[in-house]
């Protein structure tokens, strides 16, 4: 059997073995960071978002890089998921985008915060995080689907503001599933004129009170702008 | 029986642990209520909040209970006071002050969004001060004491775990950068160093509770920390791989974070062998409950749970869900939260000079078994929640807060669960404050064993004493006069007999055993000369109003102060005595019929 002052060598040599090994792979690692997370990328807005992004404890609720709280989601490739313009609305006034929903705090941005967050997010996005989080499976999945990544904004024929309505309507297979999808409404027939439409996208809530659709906030250029997509994709098909 | 008087300041430190542990409570139901769909303070304490005052208020109480233990272990093991005593004062003093402090400013979004290590840079600083005259303290009193294998590990845990709070303070924009440093901490706090602090207090606990020979406990407090470091230091490897950090992270974190449930395989082990072993009657067995409880959970908790997200394959879809609060709840509750529990436990009765585990056991065993069922509970509750947020998120790609929805019915099982364990915790914590405060009356070594035995004797054990207790029962019509049979004679020995005769029969005090003439050295060090702090002086004792309980040594040394000392635990030859001492009527009660039949 060990003596002890055996166990004691072998805690002590064990002990610094692995010690030094550590801080050999500590340097390893260090030199393969900046380019494993694209330092050169790190611009002073990304900066100023991290720095929100402690002050405020997102980290209290959110996950990022798979660390943080477990009560909202994870955003570490949240910016292939939403759209700029979805984020920038939806830091404005949380609550809103989700009416009745579990709450997020409303920190009164400033509009230069808001971009910082997104360009950090997105700077995050971009880190070579070998592979996580990891793509879900398709079948049962794309049934369920409602996380489907909206690439939207790349669409150069669609106006700016139809990433926010994707969040929710699917269009062209893409898109949420909390609203119906676009693909399945019928504009132009019934109700849905493009009056009726219009006077729904400016408030939801004053035809349908306990409507699930938020107050998107949207002038009257962009409803315009949504509307008459919207209507001439059905001409067109 | 304590024997030394600084060991009295653990007491103010677990009474810290209590307090913050129950507000820790609190705030867990605020979150656990959120994730349920009711989260109706979210204006006043949105989740956040309630999530970093929860998990900060963990690591407070838990290290308040770290150090109350090596305050209470350390003289015992050095045989001899505290250097400084009255330093440990103040410490504690700073202490709660940065605590309160940081949790009051968490609430006013004072923190760095940094899981765990919220505290913000200014308070750190204080912190680091604080800690450091920990150190000193217990690292001083080991210099200038008796050196045993498990002060040392103790003493390095304690050094280390402070140093290792400082790669947490540095400044970086990288987020990745950020999160690789957090883990020096986090990781090798909970899987490193603590566990040495968990292995000597295990270690101490076991030494006295079961009697086995300490070159064989010591033995194997050394294999088990070997394994700690062995597995633990590359392990940190598992929250290296998806954060930014190179991909080898997978390779070299998978095997060894794989490997580090054996070293808390080796403490489940250990506790359970030194507990079969044991030759010594255990005359506190709540204390060997808890210590037993958390060598055993440490392994299910941070061991097997530990072990089942470790993999990369796992991990990769685990990786930030429930399921990690589902091993952080059962890991933290067996390998720490039960050991400062055990400690408590078993310094209790020694440092309020009150065995109430003979007639209050009943709490303690209801607060062992109600905590435990409802902590295994609240792990499976979180452990649905978690498989299943797995499944329909991670896997199957369903929409965050669709599966939030889903899964909402086992918050409401949660809730439940932590209820029955918030009751355990209650009960362990009234039976805490029933104990009273400390006041106990401090030995030299040499008068230890005897007064070790005679409470033993009268209380625990010793089949004929309560014989004759018995009948004399009847005769005084419930009052048992056991000054003559005890308080004179027995206490008049003390003083008069010589150290050595106590020698020859100590064979379950090893420490005394070892070497008399040391102990002859330490008994005058102890009264006179190397002493540093002046208060204990003999002489000066009655002049020390700072601390009222000084004045039971000289109860110790003549008798004929009894009579005027309200508190005295000897002299029960007078009913009347006990019911005026309303501080903390229980005292007295070991006496009642009820516990003698
Ligand atoms: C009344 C009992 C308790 C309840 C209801 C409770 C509930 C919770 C909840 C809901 C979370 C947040 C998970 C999230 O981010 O969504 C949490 C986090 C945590 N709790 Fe508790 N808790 C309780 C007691 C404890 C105890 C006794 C311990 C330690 C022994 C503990 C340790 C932790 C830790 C370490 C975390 C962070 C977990 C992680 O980030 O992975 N909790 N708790
Ligand atoms: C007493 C010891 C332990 C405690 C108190 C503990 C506690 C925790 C806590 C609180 C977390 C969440 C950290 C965070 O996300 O910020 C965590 C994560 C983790 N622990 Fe432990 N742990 C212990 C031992 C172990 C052991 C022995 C293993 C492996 C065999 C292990 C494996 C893991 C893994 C893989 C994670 C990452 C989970 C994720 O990716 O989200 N832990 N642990
Ligand atoms: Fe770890």
């Amino acid at each position: 059997m060990i003596t002890k002052s055996g166990a004691k060598n072998f805690f002590v040599i064990g002990t610094v073995l692995c010690g030094l090994s550590f801080i050999g792979l500590a340097l390893l690692t260090f030199r393969a960071i900046p380019s494993r997370t694209n330092v050169v990328d790190m611009d002073e807005s990304v900066i100023r978002g991290k720095k929100i992004w402690e002050r405020k404890n997102c980290m209290g609720c959110h996950t990022l890089l798979g660390e943080g709280g477990y009560y909202a989601p994870e955003l570490t490739k949240v910016t292939d998921r939403r759209s700029s313009v979805w984020l920038n609305q939806f830091l404005k006034d949380p609550e809103k985008m989700y009416p009745g929903q579990r709450k997020m705090t409303n920190f009164h941005f400033t509009q230069e915060q808001i971009n910082d967050i997104i360009n950090f997010l997105k700077w995050v996005g971009k880190i070579d995080t070998n592979g996580f989080p990891a793509e879900a499976k398709k079948g049962l999945g794309a049934a369920l689907s409602t996380n489907t990544n909206i690439k939207s904004t790349s669409d150069a024929l669609q106006p700016e503001k139809m990433s926010l309505c994707l969040g929710c309507h699917q269009l062209g297979g893409t898109g949420g599933s909390a609203g119906p999808s676009f693909d399945a409404l019928q504009f132009g027939s019934g109700k849905l004129t493009k009056e009726y439409v219009q006077k729904w996208l400016k408030d939801p809530q004053a035809i349908k009170p306990d409507t699930a659709m938020p107050n998107l906030g949207l002038g009257d250029s962009d409803i315009e702008e949504i509307t008459t997509f919207l209507f001439n994709l059905k001409n067109n098909k | 029986m304590i024997r030394f008087e600084s060991q009295r300041v653990a007491y103010w430190f677990f009474a810290v642990s209590m307090l913050l542990f129950t507000l820790q409570l609190v705030y867990g139901f605020i979150m656990a209520f959120a994730h349920m769909g009711y989260d109706v303070l979210h204006h006043i304490i949105p989740f956040n909040t309630a999530r970093t005052v929860h998990t900060n208020l963990l690591l407070m109480w838990l290290i308040s209970g770290f150090m109350g233990a090596a305050y209470f272990i350390i003289p015992d093991e050095t045989d001899r006071e505290l250097i400084m005593p009255r330093l440990a004062y103040v410490q504690l003093i700073a202490y709660v002050i940065v605590g309160v402090l940081s949790i009051l400013g968490f609430h006013y979004g004072i923190w760095e969004g940094r899981k765990f290590l919220e505290i913000p840079r200014f308070l750190d600083y204080l912190v680091v001060v604080d800690v450091l005259i920990f150190v000193l303290i217990i690292g001083g009193t080991l210099w200038s004491g008796k050196i045993t294998t498990t002060g040392s590990v103790l003493f390095f845990g304690l050094l280390m775990a402070a140093l290792l709070y400082l790669p947490g303070m540095i400044d970086t924009d990288n987020q990745t950068v950020d999160s690789y440093w957090r883990w020096w901490v986090v990781h090798l706090w909970v899987e490193g160093v603590w566990e040495l602090i968990m292995g000597a207090i295990l270690c101490y606990l076991l030494l006295k509770l079961t009697g086995v020979d300490r070159e064989i406990v010591e033995k194997w407090l050394y294999v088990i920390v070997a394994f700690t470091f062995l597995s633990g230091i590359l392990g940190t490897g598992h929250h290296f791989y998806w954060i930014g950090t190179p991909k080898f992270w997978l390779l070299i974190g998978g095997i060894f974070s794989a490997l580090e449930p054996l070293a808390f395989l080796g403490m489940a082990i250990f506790g359970i062998a030194m507990a079969r072993k044991g030759s010594k009657e255990i005359i506190n067995p709540m204390a060997m409950y808890w210590t037993l409880g958390c060598s055993i959970l440490s392994f299910v908790g941070a061991g097997f749970l530990g072990f089942a997200h470790t993999l990369p394959r796992v991990n990769l879809y685990t990786h930030g869900t429930l399921v990690t609060a589902m091993h952080g709840h059962l890991a933290f509750w067996g390998a720490y939260a039960m050991l400062i529990l055990a400690m408590i436990t078993y310094a209790m009765p020694k440092l309020c000079c009150n065995p109430r585990h003979v007639e209050s056991s009943g709490l303690n065993y209801f607060a062992f078994w109600a905590s435990n069922i409802g902590m295994i509970s609240m792990t499976l509750a979180f452990a649905v929640a978690g498989v299943t947020q797995v499944y329909l998120e991670r896997i199957y790609g369903m929409d965050f807060l669709a599966v939030q929805k889903e899964i909402e019915v086992h918050f409401a099982g949660l809730i439940l669960a932590a209820s029955l364990f918030t009751l355990g915790i209650l009960s362990f914590v009234i039976n805490f404050i029933r104990y009273g405060r400390p006041r106990a009356r401090v030995h030299d070594m040499s008068k230890d064993y005897i007064f070790d035995e005679a409470i033993d004797s009268i209380c625990f054990k010793g089949e004929e004493n309560s014989q004759e207790r018995d009948n004399e029962m009847d005769d005084d019509e419930g009052v048992y006069d056991d000054t003559e049979e005890f308080d004179e004679s027995d206490l008049e020995e003390i003083d008069i007999e010589d150290d050595d005769e106590y020698l020859s029969d100590e064979d379950d005090e090893l420490d005394y055993s070892e070497s008399s003439s040391m102990f002859d050295k330490n008994y005058g060090a102890y009264s006179y000369d190397k002493n540093t702090s002046k208060s204990y002086d003999e002489d000066d004792i009655d002049d020390d109003d700072d601390d009222d309980d000084d004045d039971c040594r000289d109860d110790m040394d003549g008798i004929d102060d009894i009579d005027d000392d309200e508190d005295r635990m000897w002299n029960i030859d007078d009913e009347d005595d006990i019911d005026d001492d309303d501080d903390d009527d229980e005292k007295g009660t070991y006496y009642d019929d009820d516990d003698i039949d």
